[in-house]
C-alpha cells in the first residue's frame, strides 16, 4: 500500500515544518504543508491528497472558509478534512462540524492523536 | 357708649371666634369657657354642649385624661407633658409655658397639630389655657404617599444600580472571556509546536538519559500550561448561559454518572436524599453539570483514601424564608430548620421559594483561612500539576449566572458541605 498524501494548511510555519517530519517520520505519509489558504482548491487539484488538515484562524482565507470552498469542489468535497485548531471552544467546533469535517484535533496535539484521527477518517472515506 | 376696655374685649372675642383655626379655652378649673365655631365644625361637638363641661378629653379619647391645655393651665412642666405625650411634643419657641404637638388621634382616625398656650394675668398667673386643633389627616396620608413613594423610588434605583453593577460585571467577564480565549489561541499555537518538537527530540536522542529525563519534564509542563489556558477559557465561558426550566435531580444523576468511575475508584460511597416531587429549576443544564462535577472531583480528591458524598435535594419553602428574615443581614437558614447558613443575599435574591442541593463529603475539610479563598481565581490547595485553581471560581460564576447562590461549610478532618440554591422556574 502506497503512502497516503497528506495536505497540512496552518499559518505557523514552525508547526507545519515539525508536523510534517514527525508525520513522515511515523511512516506511511507523504506531507505537503501550506501557510496559506488561499490557493487551497488549486493545490488539491494539483496534488489530489487523501486527507487534509486546516487550521481555522488563517490570514486572508480562514479554515471554515476553506472547508465551504473545498464542498463547492467536485474534487474537494470528497478528501476528508481535519481541523487543527487551537480553537477549543465548543462553537468553533459545531460550526466546523456543520461543514461535515471529519474531525476536529485541539492544539496543543502530538503526533500519535493525529495519526490516529487521519487514520480514523481516512478509513471513513474508503 | 361702650368703653375701650369693652371694644378691645369683642374684637378678640371676635379674633377667636371667627378663627379658621380650631380653638377652645378653660379655666384654672379645667371648665371649658370659649368654643369657637371651627371647633364645631371640626369635633361635631357644639358650643352649647361643651361650655361649663371639663370633656375636652372627649375630642380625642374615649375615656377621661387631661389634654394639653389641662396641663399647661395647671403648668405642669416639662415632665408631666413628656409622660402623657412621650416625645411627639415640641416646646413652643415663641411663647413661654407653650407646647405643640403632633398625633394620631380621634380613634386613631385623624392626625391632628395641636399647640395649647397659657393665658395670663396682670402678675403672669396661669388663670386659663387655649388649645387650638389643626386637622393635618390629608397633609400626613399625603405625606405617607409620598414617603412610600420614595421609598419604591429608592428601591427602583437600588435595583437599578445592582442591574447596572451585574450589566458591568457581565461586561467585563465577557471582556476577559474575549482576552482568555485570545491568549489561549496564541499560548495554544507554539505549546503545539513545544510538544510535537519534544517527541521529535525524544525519538533522536533515546540513548541519552538525562535528555531524555529533561524532554519528559518539558512536555508534563507543556501539558501543565495548556490545562490552565483552557482552563481560563472554561472560566470565560462561563458568560453566557441559556436557562430553561430543568428537574435538577436529573441534572445531578447525570453528573453524577460521569465521574462515577472515579468513585468508584477511590472506594467512595454516594448517599442520595431527593425530594421527589421538587418543582423545576430555571438552569443551564451543561452549566450546572459542569457545577456538580467540580463539586464532586473537589470531593473525591479530598477523599483519597475513600468515604461517603451526601446529596441532599429540597424545597426551601416561601414561609421558611419570610419576611421577618429578610433584611437581617446575616440571618441563618438553620433557624430555618435546614442546618445550614447562608448570606444575606440569600434573602434579598429569594424572597420566594428555592431549590436547594447540599453535597457533602466526609473529606479532608478546608481551613476556615481557606474557605473564605475557594472562590478566587487560581486558588488552590491542589499540588501544581493536580489542579488549575479555576474549578471552583468557574463554579460560583456559573451559579452567579444563574442568579444562585453557592455556599461552602467546611471543617478541617471532617469534611466539606456545599450548599447551591436555585431560582424555581415561574417565581420572579
Amino acid at each position: 500500500m502506497g503512502k497516503k498524501k497528506v495536505m497540512i494548511f496552518d499559518d505557523e510555519e514552525d508547526f507545519l515544518e515539525i508536523t510534517k517530519v514527525n508525520l513522515e517520520e511515523a511512516g506511511g505519509y507523504d506531507v505537503l504543508t501550506f501557510s496559506n489558504a488561499k490557493d487551497i482548491i488549486a493545490e488539491v487539484h494539483r496534488f489530489e491528497p487523501d486527507i487534509i488538515l486546516l487550521d481555522i484562524r488563517m490570514p486572508e482565507v480562514d479554515g471554515i472558509d476553506a472547508c465551504q470552498m473545498l464542498n463547492n469542489d467536485s474534487i474537494g468535497s470528497h478528501i476528508p478534512v481535519i481541523i487543527v485548531s487551537a480553537l477549543s471552544k465548543r462553537e468553533d467546533k459545531v460550526i466546523a462540524y456543520k461543514k461535515g469535517v471529519a474531525g476536529y484535533l485541539v492544539k496543543p496535539i502530538e503526533e500519535k492523536d493525529l495519526i490516529a484521527k487521519i487514520e480514523e477518517a481516512l478509513r471513513g472515506f474508503e | 357708649m361702650e368703653d375701650k376696655l369693652q371694644k378691645v374685649n369683642r374684637e378678640l372675642l371676635q379674633i377667636v371666634q371667627g378663627s379658621p383655626i380650631a380653638t377652645f379655652v378653660i379655666n384654672k378649673e379645667h371648665i371649658i369657657t370659649r368654643w369657637n365655631k371651627a371647633c364645631e365644625n371640626l369635633t361635631g361637638l357644639s358650643a352649647n354642649e361643651m361650655i361649663g363641661t371639663k370633656k375636652q378629653w372627649s375630642i380625642f379619647y374615649s375615656q377621661e385624661r387631661p389634654v394639653m391645655a389641662d396641663l399647661v393651665v395647671d403648668d405642669a412642666g416639662e415632665e408631666e407633658i413628656k409622660k402623657y405625650y412621650t416625645d411627639k411634643y415640641r416646646k413652643s419657641a415663641v411663647i413661654k409655658g407653650a407646647y405643640e404637638a403632633e398625633g394620631f388621634l380621634g380613634e386613631g382616625v385623624l392626625w391632628f397639630f395641636f399647640t395649647a398656650a397659657p393665658l395670663r394675668d396682670a402678675e403672669g398667673n396661669v388663670v386659663a389655657a387655649m388649645e387650638t386643633l389643626q386637622d393635618i389627616t390629608e397633609r400626613k396620608i399625603a405625606e405617607a404617599i409620598e414617603e412610600v413613594a420614595a421609598e419604591e423610588l429608592r428601591k427602583t434605583s437600588e435595583q437599578l444600580k445592582e442591574s447596572a453593577a451585574q450589566l458591568i460585571q457581565a461586561e467585563k467577564f465577557e471582556a476577559v472571556g474575549q482576552l482568555a480565549s485570545g491568549v489561549a489561541h496564541e499560548v495554544k499555537n507554539p505549546l503545539a509546536i513545544i510538544i510535537q518538537g519534544v517527541n521529535y527530540l525524544t525519538r533522536h536522542v533515546a540513548s541519552e538519559k538525562n535528555i531524555i529525563r529533561t524532554l519528559e519534564m518539558i512536555k508534563s509542563n507543556v501539558k501543565r500550561a495548556d490545562s490552565i489556558v483552557s482552563a481560563l477559557v472554561d472560566f470565560s465561558r462561563a458568560t453566557k448561559i441559556e436557562l430553561h426550566p430543568q428537574d435538577i435531580n436529573s441534572v445531578l444523576e447525570n453528573s453524577l454518572r460521569l465521574v462515577e468511575h472515579k468513585l468508584k475508584l477511590k472506594n467512595i460511597k454516594v448517599i442520595k436524599e431527593a425530594r421527589e416531587d421538587l418543582p423545576q429549576v430555571l438552569a443551564d443544564k451543561g452549566k450546572m453539570e459542569q457545577v456538580f462535577i467540580n463539586i464532586f472531583l473537589n470531593s473525591v480528591h479530598a477523599m483519597p483514601n475513600g468515604g461517603n458524598i451526601s446529596i441532599r435535594s429540597y424545597l426551601a419553602p416561601k414561609g421558611r424564608l419570610s419576611r421577618s428574615l429578610q433584611g437581617k443581614g446575616l440571618a441563618r437558614l438553620d433557624k430555618l430548620g435546614e442546618g445550614i447558613d447562608a448570606r444575606s443575599e440569600y434573602y434579598s435574591k429569594f424572597s420566594k421559594r428555592a431549590v436547594m442541593v447540599e453535597i457533602e463529603d466526609t473529606g479532608v475539610g478546608i481551613s476556615q483561612e481557606n474557605v473564605k479563598k475557594v472562590f478566587n481565581p487560581f486558588f488552590t490547595t491542589k499540588g501544581p500539576r493536580e489542579g488549575t485553581g479555576l474549578g471552583l471560581s468557574v463554579t460560583k460564576n456559573i451559579i452567579d449566572m444563574h442568579g444562585g447562590i453557592i455556599e461552602i461549610k467546611s471543617e478541617e478532618g471532617k469534611g466539606t458541605k456545599v450548599i447551591v440554591a436555585l431560582k424555581i422556574d415561574g417565581d420572579e
